[in-house]
């Protein structure tokens, strides 16, 4: 190193401190509660899986709401994210997805952020590749211990047998992530 | 674009128009614009066979600018010939 | 002057300066300028805001963008303190929740902000209009502001490839873009008029866009003609618009002078030309496999005339008049779809 040296300011904002809010467990079976799903319109394969758990959870005794997101910006979003709000605090718990593409694993996230600030257990759904992304969002937005199911990327063009075999294969771990017990 | 440089180039060129009894005059020369609007006239024209015909003589006044002016600019000669 | 950031003692050797800035990865890859305190100082003092001012926060890993942390980096960039101003009003455009950057910061897509400015400070700044003005033409001001903005997101957001963004090939301007309109060779009002603005304010308009896409025609001087084909082209198959909420996005397009004023006899109302481009910005359904026409009939994307439209309305599409003399070529930035574009005005210190 040449023996001159001058004075800068580091240009980068200091790390946001790893502050996690409290994520929330059901303990307790599932007869009786009320279970959400947030599905999205742009993943067809979620919607699957989704319906596919929807009718796991109602044989299991839940009842089950369903609702359907899809839009970031504009009087699309507002509607969305107003219907999540309304939703977080209708329900005993919530199965938000489907994080398989960078925005959406992001709004993933945020939605699953609202129902765990209605302190309501949540799983947030995402696909393998955007695993870290979504821990990363969630670290940001200060939930860093929000519990994440990752499911096989890629997962759209799958037929459906494909899908439906995912959907069997996971529904236990969806269920131990929210705390359901026997 | 500096106009000031166009008009001096336009005079230049014009200098060799007058001689058949035509001119070379400056519409516009306008910097924002990137536009160099001439227009030729041959009202007093003595020996128009002396005059370049119009292609010629608008790839010449393009030249001469061009060798003058730095950067890109549109040039727009109204030329009476062109009219009929 | 006091400021808060952390003081470091770096090698004043530039390519040493280079290196660490790799290893520190506060960079972009390209050489930097040091920010050292009289570099900060002078852009600040360009600024009305005091130094601990907060800009925006910046996702995706929210940092908080002070006016100063925006000026270290654009001392890095180094963007004059005339341009300060731009890189401020800019991020101002882009943290607005419309504009999505908390999506845009993330998604797989290539979309990042683009810079579109208008007002008189285009040449005092260098800010790139004419020729090459998307990539070539050097002004200052375009290679700086459009940079400084791209390493705020990077420093402060925390934007790291393959890390904090998925996008899948990121795109040349993620480096920086940044030009401005050809406002005196447009035969309609400027974008930032169109948008509300006076022709003598300095506006930043931040749109969200996919890349530059490139459409060429050496044949056809017709305007409705040319008008028609270019509404064709922005409408491709794969064109993130028809994968999402109709609603929602612009696309812009950018036309050179030559046929600015060829389309102007056609459409003096910019807002004429844009419905024209809209009504034929569609493919037939056809066009695209089972499975994609599938679920454009599904999200009601499919007209009575089985037409699928780029976008639900003419201001959606947005014209500019900018680049070089030599004709031939538009140019369209491509939308993400979910991101509104967003325009602040420039703001100078005393």
């Amino acid at each position: 190193m040449s023996s001159s040296t001058i004075w800068v300011r580091r240009p980068t904002a200091p790390p946001a401190g790893d502050v996690s809010a409290p994520t929330f467990r059901l303990d307790r079976p599932l007869a009786g509660l009320t279970i959400g799903l947030r599905t999205d319109r742009a993943w067809r394969s979620w919607q699957l899986i989704s319906t596919i758990w929807d009718q796991y959870l109602r044989r299991d005794g839940a009842q089950t709401i369903a609702v359907e997101t899809g839009a970031q910006i504009g009087q699309p979003a507002s509607s969305d994210r107003k219907q999540i709000e309304e939703f977080a605090g209708q329900v005993d718990a919530a199965i938000v997805g489907l994080g398989t593409c960078g925005s959406c694993t992001t709004f993933t996230i945020k939605d699953a952020v609202t129902v765990e600030a209605h302190e309501k257990p949540v799983v947030a759904v995402v696909c393998e590749e955007f695993t870290v992304h979504a821990h990363n969002v969630a670290r940001h937005v200060g939930h860093s211990d929000m519990n994440v199911l990752v499911l096989p990327y890629p997962l759209e063009a799958r037929p459906a047998e494909e899908l439906q075999q995912i959907a069997q294969e996971y529904y236990p771990t969806v269920l131990e992530l929210l705390g359901v017990t026997q | 674009m500096d106009p000031a440089v166009v008009v001096a180039a336009v005079d230049e060129l014009a200098g060799f128009l007058r001689a058949d009894g035509a001119d070379l005059l400056v519409r516009e020369a306008d910097p924002r614009t990137a536009r160099v609007h001439l227009a030729l006239v041959l009202d007093d024209v003595t020996c128009a066979d002396c005059v370049l015909a119009p292609d010629e003589l608008r790839e010449t006044i393009a030249d001469a600018l061009q060798r003058r002016i730095t950067g890109e600019f549109e040039l727009v000669l109204d030329d009476p010939r062109r009219a009929q | 002057m006091t400021l808060a950031s952390e003081r470091i003692e770096i090698s004043a050797d530039p390519r040493e300066q280079y290196e660490l800035s790799l290893r520190e990865q506060w960079g972009d890859g390209v050489p930097q300028l040091p920010a050292t305190d009289d570099a900060i100082g002078a852009l600040l003092d360009a600024s009305p805001y005091p130094a601990d001012h907060v800009v925006c926060v910046l996702p995706p890993r929210n940092g908080v963008a002070t006016v100063e942390l925006v000026a270290i980096n654009a001392a890095l960039a180094g963007v004059e303190p005339a341009a300060f101003g731009v890189v401020l009003a800019a991020l101002e455009a882009l943290s607005e929740p419309e504009w999505n950057a908390f999506g845009l910061t993330t998604t797989t897509s290539s979309v990042f902000p683009m810079l579109i400015v208008n007002g008189p400070c285009r040449d005092q700044l260098g800010i790139d209009y004419r020729a090459s003005c998307m990539g070539g033409a050097a002004g200052r001001g375009s290679m700086t502001i459009g940079r400084a903005v791209a390493l705020c997101l990077r420093n402060i957001g925390g934007q790291r490839a393959g890390e904090t963004t998925k996008s899948v090939f990121g795109q040349p301007a993620r480096f920086g873009f940044c030009i401005g309109e050809w406002e005196e060779r447009s035969p309609w009002p400027s974008l930032a008029q169109r948008r509300g603005f006076s022709s003598d304010d300095d506006v930043v308009t931040v749109h969200g866009g996919k890349g530059t896409f490139p459409m060429a025609d050496i044949h056809n001087d017709d305007p409705r003609d040319l008008l028609y084909l270019i509404s064709k082209s922005l409408a491709y198959p794969l064109a993130n618009m028809f994968l999402g909420n109709v609603e929602n996005g612009e696309v812009v397009v950018a036309f050179n002078p030559i046929w600015a004023e060829r389309f102007g006899t056609a459409f003096a109302d910019v807002d004429d030309l844009a419905a024209y481009l809209r009504e034929n910005a569609w493919q037939p359904i056809d066009l695209w496999p089972a499975a994609n026409a599938k679920l454009l009939r599904d999200r009601g994307r499919v007209d009575s005339r089985g037409r699928v439209h780029l976008v639900e309305r003419p201001d959606q599409i947005v014209p500019i008049v900018c680049g070089g003399l030599g004709s031939l070529h538009a140019i369209g930035l491509p939308s993400f779809g979910e991101s509104t574009m967003q325009s602040k005005p420039v703001v100078y210190g005393p």
